[in-house]
């Protein structure tokens, strides 16, 4: 039988969404220290959501796409909340931000050529989403955060140019093939 | 409430131990993942994609421990 998408590992992750309110509450109040510590119980949660998973045999392809998009949003958000209050410069952020939302853009159209439900796997961008989950804490605590930012976006920037090619172009592993004759008849 | 949870040096020194101890381990694990990606078929699409992760992993880990070394040397 499936595993139903109402199970602990996917409540793990939405509940991380409820520590982005504190989260602006002490940047607001420029409790630096308080900031940190909600974003390193929002990334100790993302460790538990996957072990949750696997405890509970609660693997499903939306978990693991509400996972991406979970780590997409909480360390995003965090990212815009710092620079909007001057933490931190908002180039590398605008540049981090847009890739942000073409690597889900690009998600989706891989989602869509595979025909299924999918998260792409991209070995490259966990590391870099681990990294953005540090971030956060640089800038919360201005930890070096013109260096840790610009190169962060350099380094977005060289993994999105791989993956933008495997995700829109690449064959896709077991892709049904009238998903892929539906992609080459979109693509002509 | 106090504004902070302990006193400033602390907290620089605590978040070096953290990104510091981190990116070690990153730079470690992702040599290790890299030897072994290398030593499987460099044709296929995922070994490729191990290769380049272990690749951009490393060099995460390096960034992090070269932060670490700017906050308390530059």
């Amino acid at each position: 039988m499936a595993a139903s998408n109402i199970n602990p590992a996917n409540a793990i992750t939405a509940s991380r969404f409820l520590l982005l309110p504190p989260f602006v509450w002490a940047v607001d109040n420029g409790y630096q220290q308080y900031a940190t510590l909600f974003l390193m119980i929002c990334g100790v949660l993302d460790l538990f959501d996957g072990m949750a998973a696997r405890v509970f045999k609660c693997q499903t392809p939306f978990g693991e796409m509400f996972d991406a998009i979970a780590d997409a949003l909480c360390y995003g958000f965090a990212m815009v909340v710092v620079t909007a209050y001057g933490w931190v410069p908002w180039p590398p952020v605008a540049i981090i931000v847009t890739l942000g939302a073409v690597n889900m853009g690009l998600r989706a159209i891989y989602a869509k050529r595979a025909g299924r439900t999918t998260n792409y796997q991209s070995h490259a961008m966990e590391r870099l989403v681990a990294y953005a989950a540090y971030l956060g804490a640089f800038g919360t605590n201005n930890y070096e955060p013109t260096y840790f930012f610009w190169v962060f976006a350099a380094l977005m920037t060289v993994v999105m140019l791989h993956d933008t090619k495997r995700m829109a172009f690449d064959p896709i592993p077991g892709a049904p093939a009238t998903a892929s004759r539906h992609a080459m008849e979109a693509a002509s | 409430m106090s504004t902070e949870i302990v006193s400033a040096t602390a907290y620089t020194w605590f978040l070096s131990s953290v990104i510091g101890g981190v990116a070690a381990y990153w730079v470690g694990i992702d040599s290790y993942r890299l030897k072994k990606a290398l030593a499987g078929d460099r044709t296929d699409p995922a070994i490729r994609d191990r290769i380049f992760g272990s690749v951009i992993g490393i060099i995460v880990g390096f960034v992090g421990l070269g932060g670490v070394l700017l906050h308390h040397v530059g």
